[in-house]
């Protein structure tokens, strides 16, 4: 079989051709030389058959009659019968009548044809035929005829299928030699184009197609196939020119750039180290290829944290463009330790995990922060000093109004060097909270009203059992544009309600309230309120030449840019509303 | 029946016995002559009319003048029967009596009377026997006549044809023809 299969397509053909044709005439003159033969010993056992019962109906007179010389003659009539040999006549009793032709008596074999009316045997045929007339036996003729005109044809027979089967063997075999050609032909040409092809890479080759049979389909979809795949050649010709234009952008990008661009693969073995990167650390590309990046530029105390947060960072095989920043020092070629920033992005090439990380150099931009920090500390100090000088100037203005006030003798004068100093005191109040505060700029101003009222109490020696405060203050920062004023109006207002609103006489117990905070709008808000015996009646707050509250007037309109509402109702609220300022305002 | 068939086999043996015998006596021929008769019979069909189908009655056998066979005849037919019929052996003694009998044997003797039965007997159903030199040319339809000492006959084939009786091919191949039936033929 296998010797088959290695034969050429053509050989096949013929072989198989050959193989279909030498059968079928094989089976055909078999059964034709089959029933040629039986009906060669069927014409011979049915011409015997009727000699014997046309002999043996003439012999029924000759028996009845006991004439075994008419027997004779009877038997002798079948002279005309050329293959006959031997021929005899039995009674009923088995006993030879009478007989024609001569005949090796132990050569018989007359029991054997008891049953059967012929059988060819030993190249003879034998005729065995019971003589009845009228339904009576008389007795039986035996008939031997020579089986070699038969055997002769038959021989002759096999002689002419022999020759005529190889003839038609030989005229199959030249057909097929020419038949074969209408199927091999276009395969060996198609093997023939496709020889080509893959040789010299040549894809505008097409075949051109002969039928419309499974031959002439398998040329179109060769030829299909052919130009799918010059198609496919141009186009991948085309991403090949793409690639390497995007591979040069990339290149001229990567070279260009100020940041060491450094490509690793999940091994952290480096893999891409570009120009900028050689000028960073002092490594050539050559130097780190293929090299352990971590051993190479992460300082040791780095490195398991360092690849710990990679492997926390892309954990997952996935792209992930977005990239990480982290600030960390590396070690140069020279063993100098250098700040740099480092931006992760990760990428799956080949099903493996590659790490793009841009490193700058940020050893620069630290030296300025420190400057720049410096800077600020020195500001810082400096600034908190003035906040302190100006705290102890106006606490000296106080001390040199409370010095000079002990001259005086008139209690009218006294009590204005005593509001002078009380004012004072509330600005150099907001400079001691100031330098106490972090950041020099914002007070913290409910612990600032805390302190004022507190010292204001002290001043005009009001015992706060007898009138009570509350200051219910938002957590607000304020700066020193805000503060200061809000101070001042704090300090005229209470000062105010504690001289005026609660007279000794009255013996009441009082309460003054202080709320500060935002309200709808954005704007704050500052309600100084008490329930003592509010205005006296007349009273105009507009036209009243009271210095404090004028005072007030002004603060508020000229340095809040707010608006002031009085209400004397029960005692005495006033509701100041401005607008939170920015710095520069 | 086979004890019937096993006498008949007997019977034949021993006349076939006398047949071998050459220059047989005078009543061996007429034993010859005597199972003849009913050989010729199996090759002969006689027409419905004459009641030959019906076995219930017999088959007349007439001789007509002097009896050669002596007691032949009775004694052979005595448990043979022909054409399946008991045999019945009719002497005749005028042609009157031949109406009925299916066969009929003209002895010798008669040969002067023979035209008259035979006017009697032409164109019936009756198959005559003689045995008689010139019998079958003058219109007996079976003639016995002796070859070198064997037992033969003639048939004078124009004769059975007017008789009405049928012969068998087989019957006349074997015969000498006297009188052969060209015309019809």
């Amino acid at each position: 079989m296998n010797v088959f299969k290695n034969l050429s397509i053509k050989a096949k053909l013929v072989v198989i051709i050959l193989v279909v044709t030498t059968t079928v005439l094989s089976l055909g003159f078999t059964y034709i030389f089959i029933y040629d033969v039986k009906s060669l010993k069927n014409n011979l056992v049915n011409l015997s058959i009727m000699n014997a019962r046309l002999v043996g109906g003439h012999c029924v007179t000759p028996l009845i009659f006991g004439d075994q010389y008419g027997a004779r003659e009877v038997l002798s009539t079948i002279q005309n019968f050329p293959q006959l040999l031997y021929a005899c006549v039995y009674d009923t009793n088995g006993n030879i009548f009478a007989e024609f032709g001569t005949i090796d008596r132990k050569a018989m074999i007359e029991s054997e044809f008891v049953r059967e009316e012929s059988l060819f045997k030993s190249g003879f045929l034998h005729i065995f035929q019971p003589i009845i007339y009228k339904g009576e036996r008389y007795g039986s003729i035996y008939m031997r005829v020579s089986a070699e005109k038969v055997k002769n044809t038959i021989r002759k027979d096999l002689v002419t299928i022999f020759f005529l089967l190889g003839a038609l063997v030989l005229f199959a075999y030249m057909m097929a030699l020419r038949l074969q050609q209408t199927i091999s032909r276009p395969i060996l040409e198609l093997a023939e184009v496709t020889k080509r092809i893959s040789g010299k890479a040549d894809y505008s080759v097409q075949i051109k197609r002969l039928g419309r049979d499974e031959i002439g389909i398998l040329y179109e979809e060769f030829n299909n196939m052919i130009k799918q795949i010059q198609i496919r050649e141009a186009e991948r010709d085309r991403a090949e020119a793409a690639l390497r234009d995007s591979e040069r952008k990339f290149r001229t990008i990567s070279s260009a750039a100020q940041d060491a661009i450094i490509m690793i693969d999940s091994k952290g073995r480096v893999t891409y180290w570009n120009r900028a990167a050689e000028r960073i650390f002092g490594y050539s590309a050559k130097e780190v290829r293929r090299r352990d990046i971590y051993k190479l530029i992460i300082p040791p105390r780095h490195r398991t944290n360092l690849k710990n947060r990679l492997n926390m960072l892309f954990g997952e095989k996935a792209d992930y463009p977005e990239g990480k920043v982290l600030e960390l020092e590396c070690i140069k070629k020279n063993g100098e330790l250098l700040p740099v920033e480092l931006s992760l992005s990760c990428i799956v090439l080949k099903g493996k995990l590659n790490t793009i990380s841009i490193i700058r150099d940020i050893s620069e931009r630290k030296k300025a922060e420190e400057r720049i920090r410096r800077d600020l500390r020195e500001k810082e100090v400096m600034l908190k000093e003035i906040h302190h000088r100006v705290k102890n100037n106006l606490q000296v203005i106080c001390s040199l109004l409370s010095l000079q006030a002990r001259y005086i003798k008139d209690r009218q004068s006294l009590s204005m060097f005593e509001e002078s100093r009380t004012r004072v005191r509330s600005m150099a109040l907001v400079h001691e909270k100031l330098y106490r505060s972090a950041n020099l700029s914002e007070i913290d101003f409910n612990s600032y009203v805390e302190s004022l009222v507190r010292e204001l109490y002290r001043t005009y020696h009001v015992d706060p059992m007898r009138i009570d405060f509350n200051i219910e203050v938002e957590d607000v920062k304020l700066g020193v544009n805000l503060a200061v004023p809000c101070g001042l109006i704090i300090n005229e207002l209470v000062s105010n309600a504690l001289k005026h609103a609660f007279p000794a006489r009255a013996r009441r117990s009082g309460k003054i309230s202080i709320r500060f905070g935002r309200i709808e709008g954005g704007e704050l808000e500052l309600v100084v309120c008490d329930n003592g015996v509010g205005f006296p009646e007349g009273f105009d707050s507009k036209r009243s030449d009271s210095l404090g509250l004028h005072l007030v007037k002004i603060l508020v309109e000229d340095q809040l840019d707010g608006r002031i509402e009085i209400d004397s109702k029960s005692g005495c609220e006033f509701r100041i509303i401005f607008r939170e300022k920015g710095e520069d305002e | 029946m086979r004890r019937l068939n096993e006498k008949r086999i007997l019977t034949t043996f021993i006349l076939l016995l006398f047949i071998l015998m050459p220059g047989y006596s005078q009543v061996g021929q007429y034993t010859v002559k005597a199972v003849f008769l009913e050989k010729f019979t199996r090759f002969i069909d006689w027409p419905d009319e004459t009641g030959i189908s019906d076995i219930t009655k017999p088959f007349i056998l007439g001789v007509i003048g002097e009896n050669p066979f002596g007691d032949t005849l009775s004694t052979l037919y005595a448990d043979q029967n022909i054409k399946s019929k008991r045999v019945e052996i009719r002497m005749v003694k005028n042609v009157g009596e031949i109406c009925g009998c299916h066969l009929l044997f003209i002895s010798g003797s008669e040969k002067k009377n023979l035209s008259k039965i035979l006017d009697y007997t032409r164109g019936k159903p009756i198959l005559t026997i003689g045995d008689t030199d010139k019998f079958a040319d003058m219109g007996v339809l079976i003639n016995f006549y002796l070859s070198s000492g064997k037992v033969r006959f003639e048939v004078n084939e124009s004769a059975v044809r007017e008789s009405g009786l049928h012969f068998s091919y087989l019957l006349l191949n074997f015969a000498k023809i006297v009188k052969p039936a060209r015309s019809e033929r």
